[in-house]
């Protein structure tokens, strides 16, 4: 009883990580979109833009945003096979189930 | 002669002492009940901070949970003075507004009224004593711990014991009295007596600092048949009327919504003492018919009396309370901030200090207002109207078209507008720390760097205002332009700065201080270049060439300074990490590999075509 008790709380702590691991991924994924949608408006401005100062600023800041971005991405696909691969593995193996 | 106040009143005192030993016991018992509150106080500052902050901000969104805060607080504090002055610091450091405040006050008179029932019901009818030597052995104990809280409690529970023991020396000390002379004998009937003991009930609050130990007095005293329930009921009064006068002593210093604060204090307390004496029979007799039906003895003056302190007091909130808005608009009306031509601290006050949690808190509204005044004099000293930079209006238009130059003294306007500011943070930056626990050190540090990063951007301003006027409206376009181009890096920095302090600091905005440090990474090897090409062509002569320089240094300068000063703000602001932030800014070395491939891209560009801005040099 004990045992069991103390492994359903495990579990709990197990399920409230995997959670914060979520929100986390979900806010990441949030502010990757608003990036996005920031690039969109900037490379609007530049392709209406004719002063060449305004120009490469508007370059400039659609690169950075364009970086931002392409590293969020990495992380966020690297968070999410990391919890993948977290909970295949706390998953206990089928009965009978052997390899090969 | 208040130098020899203090002579004259310990001399006062020792003769007392020696004439009287029940007087020295009453005195003992009202120094120990008053020492017992600083202890108090001491508890629940420890715990103050978050917490408070977090429980005011919850609770004063209505004016009921106002109220309810005020005498919940004043309750578990028995100190409404404490509570007046974490009211007064939450107020002067923009955390709540003036009707929440007031809506605390009156709770906190109500919340008060609880002390005269702990001590009628509880403190004299039993041996308090007994109860007050535990308690301080147990707060001695918890004092000796390492933990902070445990510390706090035992304040907590030491002030608890010091405040028993001082009510059983008051009731000892009293009924010494009764046994040499009968101080009823010099009791005054009437409106005479009422007037008088009313007097007597504010000077002996204004002498002692707190109409709790007042009242507690005054009730031992009434508990030994010291004085006439009539007279106890007038020294009650007066206590409550009292306790405005220390109110208006502690907001001399505080800031004006401080000040407003004390005159709805005082407002309330006149009144409410007001009510109490014109309507005293009535009063008595309601007191009569509630204590008839509370079961309260008819010679149980305490207990009457302790009714009678919460019935005029929750007479007083019942009246008020609907004319809080008035009551608010009148303050403003009357006590009104002044606009003085030397811009000064707004939201510094030694109330303030005493929390550290809320002193942090004013120092960064503080160190915003700074900020705010040396936008518009960077801004300025550019010759860009602030307009303009947060119109989001492509800046080298603006800049194309000459205008005026803006007139400014920057010195002079330095000296008007932040310095005094500057002085206080940092006075009040050391004053803070100082008290401060260690885990707030880091942040006090960031304001520290904020506030000398913000005057340095002024001062290199200064520096590069002294040829900008001059070139910016020069005959020779190469060093126009050039000029021209420091403006609007300097202008675009300060537009994304602006921006970020005016709306929430949301992670993308704060993003966005990588495209700044990228174009100050870029913006170093470009003027090489360009002082490079344009001394080379002979557009420009060695004189323009090196003060280009030595500005652009200074250009640089201001926006490294704003931006440290924007991440110093806000890594003394946040309590919790931005994960999002963290995931997605660019690394040092990510920030110069980006520059460098910018320069690289721009260089190509420039390569394969576009036009030389050539011709020989114009002085």
């Amino acid at each position: 009883m004990k045992a069991a008790k103390l492994l359903g709380r495990l579990g709990g702590l197990v399920q409230a990580s995997d959670e914060v691991d979520k929100q986390r991924l979900k806010r990441l994924c949030k502010v990757i979109k608003e990036l996005k949608h920031k690039q969109k408006g900037l490379e609007k401005e530049l392709k209406e833009a004719t002063d060449k100062e305004r120009r490469k600023r508007l370059k400039r800041s659609i690169e950075v945003i364009r970086v931002q971005r392409k590293k969020g991405v990495e992380t966020y696909r690297a968070m999410k096979q990391a919890r993948a691969a977290a909970k295949s593995k706390s998953q206990p193996k089928p009965e009978g189930q052997t390899a090969g | 002669m208040r130098r020899y106040l203090l002579p004259i009143a310990l001399a006062a005192l020792a003769y007392a002492f020696w004439l009287s030993a029940s007087f020295k016991e009453v005195a003992a018992g009202v120094a120990l009940f008053v020492f017992g509150m600083f202890c108090m106080d001491e508890g629940f500052r420890t715990f103050g901070g978050d917490t408070l902050e977090r429980v005011l901000a919850a609770s004063t969104d209505r004016l009921w949970k106002s109220l309810g805060f005020g005498i919940a607080a004043t309750t578990l504090m028995q100190s409404s003075s404490l509570v007046s002055v974490i009211t007064i610091s939450f107020l002067s450091a923009g955390l709540i507004g003036l009707a929440q405040g007031v809506g605390i006050i009156f709770g906190a008179n109500l919340g008060t009224t609880t002390g005269a029932w702990i001590v009628a019901g509880f403190g004299l009818k039993v041996n308090i004593a007994a109860y007050a030597l535990p308690l301080l052995v147990f707060g001695v104990v918890l004092l000796t711990q390492k933990s902070k809280s445990l510390r706090g409690l035992g304040w907590i529970l030491a002030g608890l014991g010091f405040l028993f023991l001082g009510i059983h020396y008051m009731k000892e000390g009293f009924a010494g009295y009764a046994d040499s002379i009968d101080l009823t004998a010099y009791a005054v009937p009437g409106i005479g007596g009422l007037l008088l003991f009313t007097l007597i009930g504010m000077v002996a609050t204004v002498v002692m600092q707190s109409s709790h130990a007042t009242l507690v007095l005054v009730i031992t005293a009434l508990g030994a048949g010291q004085i006439t329930y009539e007279n106890g009921l007038a020294l009650a009064i007066g206590s409550n009327v009292g306790t405005t006068i220390t109110a208006i002593i502690g907001s001399l210093n505080a800031s004006i919504g401080g000040k407003r604060l004390a005159g709805a204090h005082l407002i309330f307390n006149l009144t409410t003492g007001l009510i109490a004496l014109l309507f005293i029979q009535p009063l008595v007799a309601a007191v009569d018919w509630i204590s008839n039906g509370l079961g309260i003895g008819a010679q149980d003056y305490t207990l009457r009396l302790a009714v009678f302190h919460t019935l005029f007091n929750l007479i007083g909130v019942a009246l008020m309370t609907p004319l809080i808005g008035r009551l608010v608009r009148f303050l403003e009306s009357r006590l009104k901030e002044r606009k003085p031509l030397r811009d000064g601290p707004r939201y510094l006050s030694d109330a303030s200090l005493e929390l550290p949690q809320i002193a942090l808190h004013a120092l960064v509204q503080e160190t915003r207002h700074l900020f705010r005044n040396a936008y518009t004099l960077i801004a300025h000293g550019l010759s860009l109207r602030r307009s303009d930079i947060a119109s989001g209006r492509d800046l080298s238009e603006l800049v194309r078209n000459p205008g005026r130059t803006i007139d400014l003294d920057v010195d002079e306007q330095y000296d008007l507008t932040v310095k005094d500011i500057y002085s206080a943070n940092v006075a009040f930056l050391t004053r803070a720390q100082a008290r401060a626990p260690a885990e707030l050190g880091e942040r006090y540090q960031a304001l520290w760097r904020a506030n000398l990063d913000v005057v340095g951007a002024i001062k290199a301003t200064k520096h590069l205002r002294k040829n900008l006027l001059r070139y910016m409206r020069s005959g020779n376009s190469h060093i126009r332009r050039e000029y021209n181009r420091l403006r609007v890096r300097v202008g675009e920095v300060l537009r994304t700065i602006h921006r970020l302090h005016a709306e929430e600091e949301g992670t993308v905005t704060l993003l966005s201080l990588d495209d700044v440090k990228v174009e100050i990474l870029q913006a170093d090897k470009r003027i090489r270049e360009t002082v490079d090409r344009l001394i080379r062509d002979g557009a420009i002569t060695p004189q323009m060439a090196t003060s280009l320089m030595n500005d652009s240094v200074y250009a640089t300068e201001i926006m490294q300074r704003l931006l440290a000063m924007t991440e110093a703000l806000y890594s003394a602001t946040s309590t919790e990490k931005d994960e999002q932030l963290v995931d997605l800014s660019l690394r040092p070395e990510e920030l110069q590999a980006l520059a460098e491939r910018l320069n690289t891209d721009a260089l190509t560009e420039h390569e394969r075509g576009g036009p030389h801005e050539g011709g020989q040099a114009t002085r």
